[in-house]
């Protein structure tokens, strides 16, 4: 698994190389990637270039839209990758994203880094993800595979928008359920916001996503989209459901009055092109089942 | 040479007047009692001379020279200060404690030399804590303590003592005791002493001069004896008390 | 009490307008539901101000009077005027309960969190219950178990998560003190539980002001002391565990309530109970009020618990200099001197030899892929400078840290204070997170400076402070609690807006020895030599400083300029660790004890003992969150703790 002998000036010297131009990195072989970022996991995923190893392995098992290879191995924390890990792994190349901008300089110490913006706040990250896909097609020498994915990824959404027409009568209201009183709301500045836009669906929330450490809306604000059927994109945690179900706010919602809740199960809201797909395909087969 | 000298001194709080126009010469050579109610302002003026408050208006000498103009290392070399409470000295063994007397003669940074070591041996010797000098200040009696402290001053080499209360929290053996080792230091080293007292009887036994105060200004200024009158204690005290004498005179409230 | 009658009208009808205020922009008075409010017949509109908005004010009212009264009860049966509703752990010990059943019988929390919370806090407080027992309940050690036990409650429910890959699930657990409410069930719970407990506090209050002539003072009146105190203390405990669970953190009020009672003249213990108890119920409802007309104004929505400190900390620091100097926690009965070591100089060389050994052990093993071993010559040399880099950054944060902590609790002759205390690295956090929000894309040095300087602004208002209050120690404490509290009430509100840069912070916050470059490391450890040379010739200095500032100026020395250079050069001390090692790892508390129980108590030994035993701690800490639940990094100020503390308790619990 550890391949000997290969050392830091190597590997930097290799990096100095493929800077100049997308020269293939795994000299005739696959590049060995190692995925500090989930949506930079996926992407790769999506192109057939399985990360070896990635960050927050046992989480990413259970969000991603599509699972890590057995024998990945497991980086650590993502805010706090283990250096000596991925030392371990000795990777050609890592996947990182604005995100971890912070540790990039550790990073650039074991190998080089392949680095996007994808979320940023106030900005869709769509668009950003599906551009990811081509742009580290082209990083990795396999060009061929971004155009291939990237095609079969909207031809899938084309798909999904065409049956999800009959539900554009009202627009969609995408929210986790932090506790019983509080909600994460995803805006149009959200992966799932995008993949929402993307089906032809109106987004009912008029502001940015408020997706913070915690949930930061409180459950009254949903009072102000009436018309709008509520997608809880997520599990409701244990120790919400008791109190969410006799909640007089809650049941008092226009949405939840009417019958127009629809409950998805936990995604990944930080995922790439993948997650949003995932997404889009739950919702809509969901959306029929209700109809 | 007056030791201190107080012209017309006052000193403000907000809302209250401590000391209200004192003007006071204190001699030296002398232990000099400075007796007077509950908030009469004595504290305040002891305060007031060892520099730690600065009055609002006047001006006070030390030995001549304007408080204010003494360099502070000069000032604690010529003057030494025991505080009403004394502080705790959490885990200090009490030589370590008479070690700090010689901090204003070698500084944050100057070694102990061997006649620094002579000087707290000897400041130890004279107090009578030299068995004491590696207990534990805080496990000390009270008594003990307090005659620790009188040796870190005597281990300054101040030629002026300000005590403040004292032995206020003492039995009366240990009361005579530290009374009588600050006199026989005065008479037998030639220093001065200005003792905060609440006791007549002691300042009587005990001092040479007293000073009383009463609503920050001075009531009596005079040789211990003219203390001792009843008309004088009524007017420090106002309480009537009498006057008897066997060895020394002694007061009672009536 | 004159002026209360002037004042609490005042703020009463301030904080019912400021209500009424928001709830009448919600829906005109015209329109307001009669009682009995029944959902089924009343609209949308209705329903959000008799289910959401009546509540919340009610709850508002209710949590702060209950942390008003718990930080009464507190204070007076610690006799501490920095004893709050988070001095006996009570919240952490919430939160691991919260995050143990989570993650082990997620089961539990079917019938609400409440009940787990209760427990957790209940078993939280027992702890510090039991520890302080065995030494009389003594305010010192009362208040120093509270701290150590929430310090270690904080660090297995972090860890616990993180060996489970749930990254954020600890953080994510709970909402900051929010008051929203959506329906009267929460507000029901609290009035159940506050009614009796302040009927209860107001039996004990004449009791109460016995004890505070003193344990032995009561127990020659013919009152047993300790039932007393252990009665008055579990009235605080439910009162705080209830808040806990129903709202989660809401900082401050327990500390502030009080403090403003005493401002307002409350004398008596009933007095300042039931003051304590509306002050803190006014104080919340303004600070909750003004946050829904904030948010209906169109503003941010924020934590209205989280934010009590930034309403409270500049409160608390007004109020201070009319404060009457209060006592510092003085030594009792119960707090037995401190040892002595007969040959002190033989505890430093082994505490020396043991440095060395434990570096070159943490240097060569560790745990890889493949399980625990010693380093693969192979790997050495890749391994190694990581390593070593973040050893050599570990040790120096640790040394000065503890060397901070040792200045700063000789300085103020008081065993609790410390950096973390001191809010020195509140400040710390605040200018790290004003890096992260100011610039495009700050690098290493920047979010150092960062730190740094806000470090340094928190010690130069604390000291601008301390100068004018004659530093006093009790004081100067509240200030610094004051300043912490104020930088963790914005850090909260940043976290809270859901920012995506928070994660930085948050990765900052939990510390990390990995992220140190060399030329950081070597810079702290330039440091830490630094401030070990600089306290050795300070040393006389701290020996002169705890006698007070009388005795010190008696005895020659420039009091004001010696005290400040101190305060200046623990500041700066800290600001550098706590840009590796992130705000949260009170070795600056425990290594200074961990110092004192080995019988170091001269100021030299002292200190040496204590930037020793410092950097031991922090590279134990690094081995152990790097290597622990491997590959995932625990948070290196956390595991600090959860090595200290232990040696802590073994200390506490040993009889005079």
């Amino acid at each position: 698994m550890v391949r000997r002998g290969i050392t830091r000036r190597r590997l930097l010297a290799a990096g100095g190389c493929t800077l100049a131009a997308s020269v293939v990195l795994g000299a005739g072989r696959a590049p060995r990637l190692a995925a500090i970022d989930w949506a930079m996991y996926e992407t790769a995923q999506a192109l057939g270039h399985a990360p070896v190893a990635a960050a927050e392995l046992i989480r990413l098992r259970r969000e991603t839209a599509l699972p890590p290879a057995p024998g990945t191995v497991d980086l650590g924390l993502r805010g706090a990758p283990n250096l000596e890990a991925l030392s371990l792994v000795a990777p050609d190349l890592v996947l990182s994203s604005n995100y971890y901008g912070f540790i990039e300089a550790q990073l650039e110490r074991i190998a080089p880094v392949f680095s996007r913006d994808l979320f940023i706040p106030g900005e869709a990250p769509l668009p950003r993800v599906e551009a990811a896909l081509t742009a580290l097609a082209d990083r990795i020498g396999d060009p061929a595979a971004g155009q291939g994915a990237l095609d079969t990824y909207l031809s899938a959404l084309q798909d999904l928008a065409t049956r999800a027409r009959p539900f554009t009568d009202r627009p969609v209201c995408l929210v986790q359920i932090g506790d019983a009183r509080h909600v994460q709301v995803f805006g149009v500045d959200s992966l799932f916001g995008g993949a929402l836009s993307r089906l032809g669906l109106a987004n009912a929330w008029p502001e940015g996503t408020r997706f913070g450490f915690n949930a930061p809306v409180p459950i009254e604000r949903l009072a102000d989209v009436p018309d709008a059927r509520i997608v809880i994109a997520g599990e409701i945690p244990l120790a919400a459901r008791r109190d969410i179900a006799r909640g007089a706010l809650w049941n008092a919602l226009p949405a939840v009055a009417g019958g127009r809740v629809i409950q998805l199960p936990n995604g990944n809201p930080f995922g790439g092109a993948p997650s949003a797909q995932r997404f889009a395909a739950r919702l809509v087969a969901a959306l029929e089942a209700a109809a | 040479m007056s030791l201190f000298s107080l012209q017309d001194i006052r000193f403000d709080v907000p809302g209250r007047r401590l000391i209200d126009g004192l003007s006071l010469e204190i001699a030296a050579g002398q232990v000099t009692a400075l007796i007077g109610r509950n908030g009469s302002g004595k504290s305040t003026l002891l305060k007031l001379i060892t520099g730690q408050h600065v009055p609002t208006s006047g001006q006070i000498l030390f030995e001549g020279s304007p408080l204010s103009d003494w360099p502070r290392r000069d000032l604690a070399r010529a003057l030494a200060y025991l505080p009403q409470v004394t502080p705790p000295t959490e885990g200090m063994q009490l030589d370590e404690l008479v070690q700090l007397g010689r901090y204003p003669w070698r500084g944050a940074l100057g070694r102990m030399r061997a006649q620094d070591h002579a000087r707290v041996g000897e400041a130890l010797r004279l107090c009578g804590v030299e068995t004491l000098r590696h207990r534990l200040v805080d496990t000390l009696s009270g008594g003990e303590r307090q005659r620790g402290w009188i040796a870190m001053m005597i281990a300054q080499d101040a030629r002026t003592l300000l005590l403040d209360e004292p032995i206020s929290a003492l039995d009366v053996a240990h009361q005579v005791e530290v009374l009588g080792l600050v006199r026989r230091m005065c008479r037998e080293r030639g220093l001065s002493a200005v003792i905060v007292l609440h006791d007549v009887n002691m300042a009587a036994r005990f001092c040479d001069h007293v000073v009383a105060l009463g609503e920050g200004r001075c009531l009596l200024d005079a040789p211990v004896d003219a203390l001792m009158t009843p008309e004088a204690l009524a007017r420090i005290y106002g309480v009537e008390m009498s006057v008897g004498a066997s060895a020394h005179p002694f007061a009672l409230p009536l | 009490m004159r002026r209360l009658a002037l004042w609490g009208p005042l703020a009463g009808l301030l904080a019912l307008s400021l209500w009424m205020l928001a709830a009448v922009q919600q829906l005109p008075l015209a329109d307001w539901p009669v009682v009995p409010y029944d959902p089924a017949g009343m609209t949308l509109d209705q329903i959000l101000l008799a289910f959401g908005a009546m509540p919340r004010g009610m709850v508002a009212l209710l949590v702060g009077a209950a942390l008003g009264l718990a930080g009464a009860l507190m204070q007076a049966v610690l006799r501490n005027p920095l004893a709050d509703p988070t001095t006996l752990g009570l919240q952490a010990g919430a939160q691991l309960a919260l995050v143990a059943a989570t993650l082990l019988a997620p089961g539990l929390l079917a019938f609400g969190r409440g009940p787990v919370a209760l427990a957790g806090a209940a078993l939280a407080s027992g702890t510090v219950l039991a520890l302080a027992a065995r030494r009389g309940f003594a305010p010192v050690t009362v208040t120093i178990s509270g701290m150590l036990v929430g310090l270690l409650c904080a660090a297995i429910a972090t860890a616990l998560t993180l060996s489970r890959g749930e990254y954020l699930l600890s953080l994510v657990i709970w909402n900051g003190g929010a008051l929203t409410q959506q329906d009267w069930s929460g507000a029901a719970i609290l009035a159940a539980v506050l009614l009796p407990a302040l009927a209860l506090a107001l039996l004990m209050a004449r009791p109460l002001l016995l004890l505070s002539l003193g344990g032995e003072g009561a127990r020659a009146l013919g009152l047993p002391a300790m039932p007393l105190r252990l009665a008055a203390l579990a009235v605080a405990v439910v009162l705080s565990a209830t808040v806990a669970a129903e709202v989660g953190l809401v900082g401050f009020v327990g500390l502030a309530a009080p403090a403003i009672a005493r401002r307002l003249g409350a004398r008596t213990i009933r007095q300042r109970l039931l003051l304590a108890t509306l002050a803190g119920a006014l104080l919340l409802s303004l600070t909750d009020s003004a946050l829904m007309l904030l948010a209906a104004a169109g503003g941010p929505v924020l934590p209205s618990g989280a934010l009590t400190g930034l309403i409270g900390g500049p409160l608390l620091i007004a109020l201070l200099p009319r404060l009457r100097a209060t006592v510092p926690p003085e030594t009792e009965a119960g707090d037995r001197p401190a040892p002595r070591a007969r040959h002190p100089r033989r505890v430093l060389l082994v505490l020396a030899v043991l440095l060395p050994v434990l570096s070159l052990a943490t240097l060569m093993a560790g745990r890889g892929l493949g399980g625990w071993g010693l380093l693969d010559p192979a790997l050495r040399e890749t391994f190694l400078p990581l390593r070593a880099t973040a050893l050599l950054a570990s040790l120096a944060a640790g040394a000065l840290l503890a060397g901070s902590g040792a200045i700063l609790q000789k300085l103020t002759a008081n065993p609790l204070a410390a950096p973390e205390v001191l809010g020195v690295t509140g400040g710390a956090s605040l200018g790290y997170a004003s890096a992260i929000f100011a610039l495009p894309s700050p690098g290493a040095l920047e979010l150092a400076l960062g730190a740094g300087g806000g470090a340094a602004l928190a010690l130069l208002a604390l000291s601008a402070y301390a100068l004018r209050a004659e530093m006093a120690p009790a004081r100067l404490l509240l200030a610094g609690l004051a300043i912490g509290a104020l930088s963790s009430a914005v850090l909260a509100a940043i976290m809270a807006s859901g920012d995506m840069r928070a994660w930085a912070v948050l990765g900052w916050l939990s510390g990390s020895a990995a992220r140190a470059t060399p030329l950081g490391a070597a810079a702290l450890t330039v440091l830490a030599l630094l401030l070990a040379a600089g306290g050795m010739l300070a040393g006389r200095w701290l020996q002169i400083l705890p006698l007070g500032g009388a005795v010190a100026g008696a005895l020659g020395v420039p009091v004001t300029a010696v005290r400040l250079a101190l305060i200046l050069g623990a500041g700066l001390a800290t600001g550098a660790a706590s840009v590796l090692v992130g705000p949260v790892s009170f070795i600056g508390l425990m290594a200074p004890h961990i110092a004192r129980s080995l019988g170091l108590t001269r100021p030299r030994d002292f200190l040496a003992g204590a930037m020793l035993t410092g950097a031991l701690l922090m590279g134990l800490a690094a081995f152990g969150a790097r290597s622990l639940a491997y590959p995932y990094d625990l948070p290196l100020g956390l595991f600090a703790t959860l090595i200290g503390a232990p040696w802590l308790f073994a200390g506490l619990m040993r009889r005079t």
